[in-house]
Formats: structure tokens, sequence, C-alpha cells
């Protein structure tokens, strides 16, 4: 046992030799540059675009995470030919937990960011839709910031959270419809992929809009819950 | 010698309400310290003052000094602040971001952009210390290798002070004393470590100074007398013992077993109905997971029977009629807590409206009634969840570490209140606890687990034996 | 000079094998309706054989079995005609075949990779934490589906039961674990802003990931002529 801890010994002392050279230079710096930050954060704190710290790109890279987690199934319906068949299936999870995320960052950006790091995996389970979600975000965002001009209030992060899904729906269609005339079947594949008819397109994208709404506002209503508790502050 | 650490008239309030008050101490370099204290006294916000985390990262409002190297760092941002201290979070588990070993060992130095050879030197050493293989991937760790792997990374990136908030939550015996020998050898060396802790007897051997947080202010103990002070064991009389020699649970031979490794193998033993049984054991050796056994949430092949009416057929999945009989009472209350009000949370499928009241006010709850649970302290909450689990008046009642968290009033509280349930219901009792000051008085039998495939079986006197009385 | 047998797999660079594999989907997709993908995508899947790890091309193989199966038959009995129900074939594949390289990469190496080419520090952490908490999320969402056992709460499918029994309790645990992650990055000196980081492990473009492309080009080249 001596023998062992001789030799633990023997390492540290070893590890307490090497310095780090870089380190000091580095405080210097960092010290300068926080000074630089404090002084912003708080002329930050009136402006609609505040600075991320690291605790919300964590907590936004971990609601992506639940959001993948929950979607996994999204590659076995995305080949079904129903019109909105995806939104459908994923609109509660992709509503309430990116509304769960902006209510708690509640900085704009906050989709983008979710988008990002879902997106990065979902590029292979479906690339269009990936795609589709990055623009479908970027959009949100612009709409909420020209309409509620930041996410102080709970709705801003309702309106984008209940938007972002449906909205992939037009965008999903015009891609097919390029996609599919582009093999020269136009008609008949459109019509296969949307359903029978029209009707079918207008009662699904309804549907959708439904499950997102109801799923962003589960979201905001569990977020005012645990924030009243204390458990999510700020 | 050197003085690292210097406190002055340390002061911190959070929501109008002092947790530190005048706090004055001071450390020397190459000293070992150990932070204790009761739980909710202080140690997390002292520890979180002295890395900065406090008032950067969690807000509330700090006066006075903290001189490091001669350096206040009160406002002064964690980046700088981390480079002369460096501090280990409790839960390991939920700080490995890396796949590899090797990678989070050099997480914190690429962040401090040292040289590359530099960090591949240190990690070489690092992985020696600690016996961790640089190859291996951080998920399949055991919870003692990835505290270690956590106090490694840390390790690497160069400070001379280095704080640990309760490293020894999951550790046994053996790899505590082993991470306590590394931070020994590390003191020797010109480093300065400062452990909170409350699994004291471990580490007393080791430390050089014992600071104990008390009344919102920081006292220095004497090392040789602290020990007695520190064990207030609750005594009770006995109680009336009803229990009969039916067994209400009967083991023969189980095994369970998570991938390759072996948790429980070859295990017989009974739990009589009407008894209070005391699951000893070290960290981490598999009482938890015998106690999910009992409650049917880890499944054995075979050899379990439980004779409790409807639950005869052993290895059927449970349901709720199940859960109706038998109360589990989780580690940590987070995960069994949902209601609106503590009131709705007691009242949630309790025996009857009457019986939950009475709960209440056996607990003394009314005043919390209102109050959602999530906004609790750690303390309350158990006390809440526990309190949940009896209203239903379960004929089992599985409790793990029902205590953490609880000063010396609440913790006879609790106790009595068991023991009076217990006596009134004839429930059967199942405590996991390794807190000394109330395993005596939750104990008819005690059960010691030993290894995988060893149980140890007796009464109080084992209990005496195995906390060293 | 080592050859492709002795070639150590799942070395390809991270962001060509990305780049390689939405490749071979949209090449894939945009030809699905025509017999010269199911060439395509064959031919493709042969070549990674050289060049990936065979495991991971036999559970690609696994998967297009039970999957396109299913909506071969999905698609024939709703439209009767096999050359449709080849085509939605062709589409499954197509993502399968391509998720192959990126499969083949790891996050690991993937992000170091994206910090490689200077990839703002906050999308890295992410991108990091993404992958590496997938596991630990799974976890807790099992245990939280337990502990609403132990309180009589069953049917996770009403919704009222899922709100309170398992959201409440789920995201509590959820801003916990995130709370003391970052807290553990931020003292282990993570700083968004910084620019004097160290990359310990960096990654290589080697000659192989250049005959793997090459060779995917060739083959595009081929069935596009052909």
């Amino acid at each position: 046992m001596s023998e062992n801890n001789n030799k633990i010994d023997e390492l540290i002392d070893k590890l307490s030799s090497i310095e780090n050279e870089e380190t000091d230079t580095k405080a210097g710096k960092i010290v300068e540059n926080c000074e630089v930050i404090d002084k912003e954060s708080s002329q930050n704190k009136e402006k609609i675009f505040q600075k991320y710290k690291i605790k919300d790109v964590v907590f936004l890279a971990i609601i992506s995470a639940i959001m993948l987690l929950t979607g996994a199934f999204m590659p076995l319906v995305s080949n079904i030919p129903i019109f909105g068949i995806i939104e459908l299936c994923l609109g509660v999870q992709f509503s309430l937990f990116p509304a769960i995320g902006m209510m708690k960052v509640r900085k704009p950006g906050a989709l983008l960011f979710m988008s990002f790091f879902s997106g990065i995996v979902l590029i292979f389970m479906n690339t269009i839709m990936c795609f589709c979600l990055l623009l479908c975000a970027l959009i949100c965002e612009a709409l909420t910031l020209l309409i509620f001009r930041g996410y102080k209030s709970d709705w801003a992060s309702f309106f984008a959270a209940t938007l972002y899904m449906p909205l992939t729906l037009p965008f999903l269609y015009l891609w097919y419809k390029f996609f599919y005339s582009f093999t020269g079947e136009e008609g008949e594949a459109v019509s296969a992929f949307i359903g029978s008819d029209v009707g079918t397109a207008i009662g699904m994208s309804v549907a959708v809009i439904a499950v997102c709404a109801l799923g962003a506002f589960i979201g905001i209503i569990v977020t005012r819950e645990l924030k009243k508790a204390g458990v999510i502050k700020k | 010698m050197k003085k690292v650490i210097d406190v002055k008239n340390l002061s911190f309030k959070y929501a109008d309400e002092y947790v530190l008050k005048a706090v004055n101490f001071s450390i020397n370099e190459g000293e070992f310290v150990l932070l204790t204290g009761g739980s909710g006294e202080g140690k997390s916000t002292l520890i979180y003052l002295l890395s900065g985390i406090i008032p950067n990262l969690i807000y509330g409002e700090a006066s006075g000094e903290i001189d490091i190297n001669d350096r206040n760092i009160i406002n002064k941002k964690v980046s700088e602040i981390c480079i002369d201290v460096g501090i280990v979070l409790q839960n390991a588990d939920n700080q490995i971001i890396e796949k590899y070993v090797e990678d989070e060992l050099a997480f914190g130095g690429e962040n401090l952009g040292l040289k590359k050879e530099t960090i591949e030197q240190k990690i070489s050493l690092i992985s020696k210390i600690f016996k961790l293989d640089r190859k291996a991937v951080c998920r399949k760790l055991s919870g003692g290798q990835k505290q270690k792997l956590i106090t490694g990374s840390t390790l690497l990136m160069g400070q001379k002070i280095i704080i640990l908030d309760e490293p020894l939550a999951n550790l046994d015996e053996e790899s505590s004393i082993d991470l306590m020998r590394i931070l020994l050898s590390l003191t020797k060396k010109g480093f300065t470590v400062i452990v909170a802790e409350h699994r004291i007897d471990l580490i007393k051997p080791y430390v050089s100074k014992i600071l104990k947080i008390e009344n919102k202010s920081v006292i220095e103990m004497d090392i040789s007398t602290y020990n007695q002070e520190e064990i207030k064991r609750i005594i009770i009389n006995d109680i009336n013992q009803k229990h009969c020699k039916n067994p209400i649970f009967s083991f023969k031979d189980i095994n369970y077993s998570v991938k390759d490794k072996t948790i429980l193998s070859n295990l017989s033993f009974d739990i009589y109905q009407g008894e209070r049984a005391l699951l000893l054991g070290e960290n981490g050796i598999g009482k938890t997971t015998l106690m999910r056994v009992i409650a049917k949430l880890n499944k054995v092949k075979s050899g379990y029977v439980s004779y409790l009416k409807d639950g005869e057929k052993t290895l059927n999945k449970p349901d709720k009629k199940w859960f109706k009989k038998v109360g589990v009472i989780y580690q940590n209350p987070n995960y069994q807590l949902f209601m609106k009000t503590v009131k709705d949370e007691i009242y949630f499928n309790a025996f009857n409206k009457d019986y939950a009241d009475y709960i209440i006010k056996l607990f003394s709850l009314e005043k919390l009634c209102d109050r959602h649970p999530q906004s609790l302290s750690e303390g309350q909450k158990r006390k809440v969840t526990i309190a949940t689990i009896l209203a239903m008046k379960p004929e089992v009642l599985l409790l793990d570490e029902p205590t953490v968290g609880q000063d010396y009033n609440s913790l006879k509280k609790l106790v009595e209140i068991l023991n009076k349930i217990h006596e009134e219901t004839g429930n059967t009792m199942i405590t996991i606890t390794h807190d000394k000051r109330c395993a005596e008085a939750l104990c008819d039998r005690a059960l010691l687990l030993k290894k995988a495939d060893f149980l140890i079986e007796g009464d109080k006197s084992l209990v005496k034996e195995y906390f060293r009385y | 000079m080592r050859n492709f047998l002795t070639y150590k797999y799942n070395n390809l660079y991270p962001l060509l094998a990305i780049l390689t594999g939405l490749t071979i989907v949209i090449f894939g997709l945009v030809y699905a309706q025509h017999y010269e993908c199911t060439y395509f995508l064959v031919a493709v899947y042969l070549l990674s054989f050289l060049f990936i790890n065979y495991k991971t091309c036999l559970k690609g193989l696994i998967f297009l079995a039970i999957f396109g199966s299913f909506f071969f038959l999905f698609t024939y009995l709703s439209s009767s005609s096999i050359d449709q129900s080849v085509f939605m074939v062709n589409r499954i594949a197509s993502f399968t075949v391509g998720m192959l390289p990126g499969m083949s990469v790891g996050a690991e190496r993937l992000t170091r990779n994206l910090s490689q080419i200077r990839m703002p520090r906050g999308m890295v952490i992410g991108l990091l934490i993404v992958f590496s908490f997938m596991p630990t999320l799974t976890e807790e969402i099992k245990r939280i589906k337990e502990a609403m056992k132990t309180r009589g709460s069953y049917n996770i499918l009403n919704p009222k039961v899922l709100y309170r029994a398992f959201l409440i309790p789920f995201i509590t645990r959820i801003v916990d674990i995130s709370d003391t992650l970052s807290l553990s990055i931020e003292t282990r000196g993570f700083d968004l802003k910084s620019k004097n980081y160290t990359i310990y492990r960096k990654e290589y473009l080697t000659i192989y990931d250049v005959l793997f492309l090459l060779a995917i080009i060739a083959i595009i080249v081929l069935v596009t002529v052909l």
C-alpha cells in the first residue's frame, strides 16, 4: 500500500512541476475583457438583443436533445405519403419544448439555436425537414421580433412556438412540388403525396396548427408554474 | 506559511435572508480543510462564494472580502477566478460532456489555452494518479470513477487551490480512501484542498483543519474532539413490537446484474411481516438495487416471492394495486412531487381524506399546504414525499435515505412519526440509511450487505458495530 | 503504405463524411423515381465497406431490410404499382446509405472538427451536449415514468397525467441538470468569447478521404451518364 502511495506522490510531484505558461498571460486578457462585458451587460438590460450566457446555451442544447429524443421516429413517418403527417406527429414536442426553451432564455435567437442543435442530427433523419426547420425558425424569430419586439411577453414565445412547425408545411409542399416535377411526373405524384383532395390538405394544416398551439400552450403553462415555484429562475 | 484564502467580514444575503453573516477565517497554503455543517447551513453557499459562482452565476448579495492569493475576488468573473481556484461540483454524472476519458480530462486545459504538449503530459500523469484508462468511454465508468474523472479534469487546469463539494456522495469506502489519499498527497506538494462533506469519519484522518458552519458563521473546530460532538443519536423508547415470523418477502438465490456487472448474486434472506428492517452497506454495494427488486422496479428472473395479498405472483409487472400496498420513497424527492400544492400532493391517491389530513397534522405541514411542492427546500421536499406515500397507508414502506437534509430536530420528529405510523398500522418498514443518528431508532433487524453475494443478518448490535458507536 | 484491408476504420474526416453523406442523400432523393438510383445506392453501399466499419454498414442493411420491406408493402398495397414501391424503397435507402459515413464519424470527432474550423464556441459546446446527454435524458425519462407508477399515476397518454406527473418533474430535473452542467463548464474555464483555446486532438484529412470522395463522384457521374 505504501508503495502505491509513494508512486502517487511521485506522479503528483511531476504534475505540480508542470507550469501553465499561457495561463498567466491569459488572466490579464480576461480581466480586461470582463470589465467590458460587465459594462455592456448593464446597458443591455433594456435592449432587445441580449448576449447569450453559457447557461442559456446549455439549457437550449438539452431541450434540443429532448426534442430529438421524443422525435426519433421521424424517419419512419417521413415516408408516409400523407400531407403534413410529420408535422402532425411531431407537432406537440416541437412546440412544447421550444416554448419552454424560449420562455426560460427569453432572448432572440433561442429558436434558431434549438433548430441548429437538433438540425445536425435531423439532417440525416430528414434532410429537407432540417433545412425547412432552420428556415422557419428564422422566419418565426423575425416575425416575433417585428410583432412583439423581443421575448418579454409570454405570448411572444407562444406565437413563435405555435408557428414553428406549421410554417414548414408550405415549404415542404414547395419542395415536393419542385422535386416531383423534376422527374417529370408532376401531377400524379403531387396528388398522391397530398392525399386525394385539397380538403385533406387543408384539414391536415388546421390539425397541425391546433396540435402545435396546444403544445406551445402546455409549454407556457408548465414554465409559468415552475417559474412561480422558483424552479426556473429569471 | 502563506495565507492563500483570507475571508474578512463576509456576508451573504439571499432573498432578504442572511445565509452567512460576518464570516472570518483564513486558510494557509498546503492545508487540507474539511468544511462541515448541517444541511442547508450554507456549505454550498460558501464554496460557491470562494469559487465565484456566487454572485456571478447564482444571484444574491455578497459583501465583505474574499482574498485569494491577496486579491479580492468578489465581483470578479468566474473565468478569472477559475485560474486560481478549481472547484469540483456534486453530481459528476451530470457534468461529463465528452465521450472519452482523455478528452474530458483535456477539457479544462483546452479552455485555458494550454499547450498541446502540456495537456498531453498532464493527461498521462493524471490518468495514472486516478487509475483511469484514458481511452475508456466516460459513460461506462462507475460512479466512483466518474467522480475521479471530474476531479482529474479540474486538476489538469493547474490551480493550486482545489475545492470539492461532497465528493464522497456516491463513492464506496475503498474509492473514498483512494481519493482522500490522492488529495492528501496533493497538499504535501503545496496544493490547498477544501472538502465539504458530511461523511466525516472517512475524511477526518486526513484533514489538518475543520471548519464548521453554524448559525450563519464559520468556526474552526478542534480536530481531536470533533467526532464526539457530531454524533448525537436519537434514542427512543422501544416500540411495541407486533411483528411475527411470517415472511412477507422471501428471497432465494436471487441474482441481478446490469450488462456484465453483477450487483446481487445468490442472495437468500427473508423480510418478516410487520418488522422494521434496516438495510446497511457501503455506497454502491447494491442496497438501492435490492430495494428496487423488492418494489419490483428491477426484475429478477427467479427466487423472489412476495406474500402480500394480491401480490403473490412475483414476476408479474407491478400495477396500481401493488404500489398502493408498497410505498416507495425515492432518494431524490424531485421525481415524486408533481401536484400544484402540498395539500393536493398529499391528497393525491391518499387512503382517504381524513387520513391525509391526519398525516398533514402529524408532519405539521399545515403552514406549507398552499405552497408549491417544488418551491420548498430539499429537506421539506423530502418530508412532503414521505408524507405523500404514508398518506396512501401502504402495507410496506420502502425508504431510501429518507433523512438526508434534515437537521437534528426535524430528524427526530421524522423518526418519531415513522415509528408512530408503524405502530398504528403494523406496516413493514425497510430503510436504507447512512445516518448514524437515526439508524438504531428505525431498526428491529439489520441486514448488512457486504458483497454482491454476502449478506449478514443481525439485530441492533449489528448497527452499533457497523457505525462503530 | 497501409492498404485498404489494414486501414483503420472510422477514420473519415468528419466534415467530409457529413458532406459526402448529404451528397448521397440529395442525389438519391432527386433520382429516386428512376431505377438507376437503385444501382447508384448499391454501388455506394458496396464502396462503403472499403471505407467504413463493416458493422456500421451491416446495421444500415438491417434497418433498410426492416423498414424498406414495410414501406414497399405499404406503397404496393396503396398504389398497387411495383415501380412506385421500388421508388419508395429508393428514398429510404438514400437516407440509410447517406447516413453511413456520418454514423461512422462519432459526435466527439465532428465537434472537434467544427472547433478546428473556428465555429463559434457556443455552437460547438451545444452540439457536444446534444450528443452526450441523450443517454442521460433517456435514463431520466425512464426514472420519472417509474416514479409516476409509485405514486399511482399510470396512464401517460392521459394529458392531465402527462402534464402533472411527467412534465413537471421532468422539466424540474432538466433545469437541475442544466444548472449543474453549466456551472461545471464555466468553472472549468469555458468562455463563449474566448479565442485562445487549444484543440487537444485534431482531425486531419488523409488520402483515403480524398479517394472516398472521388469514388462517390465517379459513381454519380457514371450513373448520370449511363
